[in-house]
């Protein structure tokens, strides 16, 4: 199983626009995806044309001791997913993530549990902040995307949040460069300063501002469905297929 | 031949020629922009100490 956790250099990085449209993306090219959303938020459940009240989601099936694996759902463009949800009360939620933190393998765990193919990707939409529930997914992923965005606090926090995702257990980090709009000379250059400083570390994919991704998500769809002929779908592809060549070539250099 | 083979044929300078061009872009992009100079030159100290500590 290919688990890859996404994470942000800060927050509004579009960490779970990313982390959607990657399992989409995916889909679309008949991989088998599951987008499974570990932030609080529970927005990714929204890219998949979930209803806006419907709060049904891991942390409720947790806390009230039902399967978790009930509340997974396979949106009209076949990507299964599972929503955080939304429990009762904060409460539930600061326990959730306490007795994860007693669990250090829990998310590894319930994964192994699904039997899934072994070429399924698991995509994990992680929280803004650290903590038990992004250091599971961190820990569980072989892969580890840092979505950062072409700002002066986005190319600052880089380094800084890599080095912590390592240290929790992160295997491999790679970043992601979100939001570039190529007209805009900041964006250029921080581009250029990320070529640079990260290199080795930088996905060779740039995720363009595309206003299709708003408007996808304001329809209850994935930009796949909604427009597949944008820049945004064109970006997402090549990022699913930079995914599944660079996990495969690393199964291969490790089986070797 | 292009220009970067030309480059490596005739420079003795060991790093390659792309690298260099970065380099050069990166210097040009932190001058237009003052706190992406400050962020980068913090990052470069961070690397150096790095690499004294190891």
């Amino acid at each position: 199983m290919n688990v890859i956790a996404v994470i942000g250099t800060s927050g509004g990085a579009g960490v779970t626009t990313v982390a959607a449209q990657l399992a989409a993306g995916l889909v679309a090219q008949r991989r088998h995806a599951i987008a499974f959303d570990l932030s609080p938020d529970n927005a990714l459940r929204l890219h998949f044309g979930m209803d806006w009240e419907d709060e049904t989601g891991l942390a409720p099936m947790v806390a009230s001791g039902k399967p978790w694996n009930e509340a997974a759902f396979c949106s009209a463009s076949g990507v299964d997913f599972i929503p955080f949800g939304k429990p009762d009360d904060e409460r539930t939620i600061a326990d959730f993530a306490h007795s994860l933190a007693a669990q250090p393998a829990w998310l590894a765990s319930r994964l192994a549990e699904l039997d899934m193919p072994a070429e399924t990707y698991v995509i994990c939409d992680c929280p803004r902040t650290e903590g038990a529930l992004r250091s599971q997914a961190l820990a569980a992923a072989r892969l580890t995307l840092i979505v950062v965005t072409p700002d002066a606090l986005s190319y600052a926090a880089a380094r800084t949040t890599a080095e912590a995702a390592l240290a929790q257990g992160a295997r491999r980090v790679a970043f992601v460069l979100n939001g570039f709009d190529p007209a805009r000379a900041l964006d250029q250059d921080v581009a250029t300063l990320m070529r640079t400083d990260f290199f080795s570390s930088l996905v060779p994919v740039v995720l363009h501002r595309d206003e299709s991704l708003r408007e996808a998500l304001a329809s209850k769809q994935s930009v796949f469905e909604y427009a597949p002929s944008s820049r945004a779908t064109y970006d997402f592809s090549a990022l699913a297929m930079w995914v599944v060549a660079h996990l495969s070539h690393r199964h291969e250099k490790k089986a070797a | 031949m292009d220009v970067t083979s030309l480059y490596s044929h005739l420079s003795t300078d060991a790093r390659r020629y792309q690298e260099l061009q970065r380099t050069e872009s990166a210097i040009k992009a932190t001058a237009r922009w003052p706190l992406l100079k400050e962020v980068r030159n913090t990052l470069h100290g961070m690397q150096e100490h790095d690499r004294h500590e190891a």
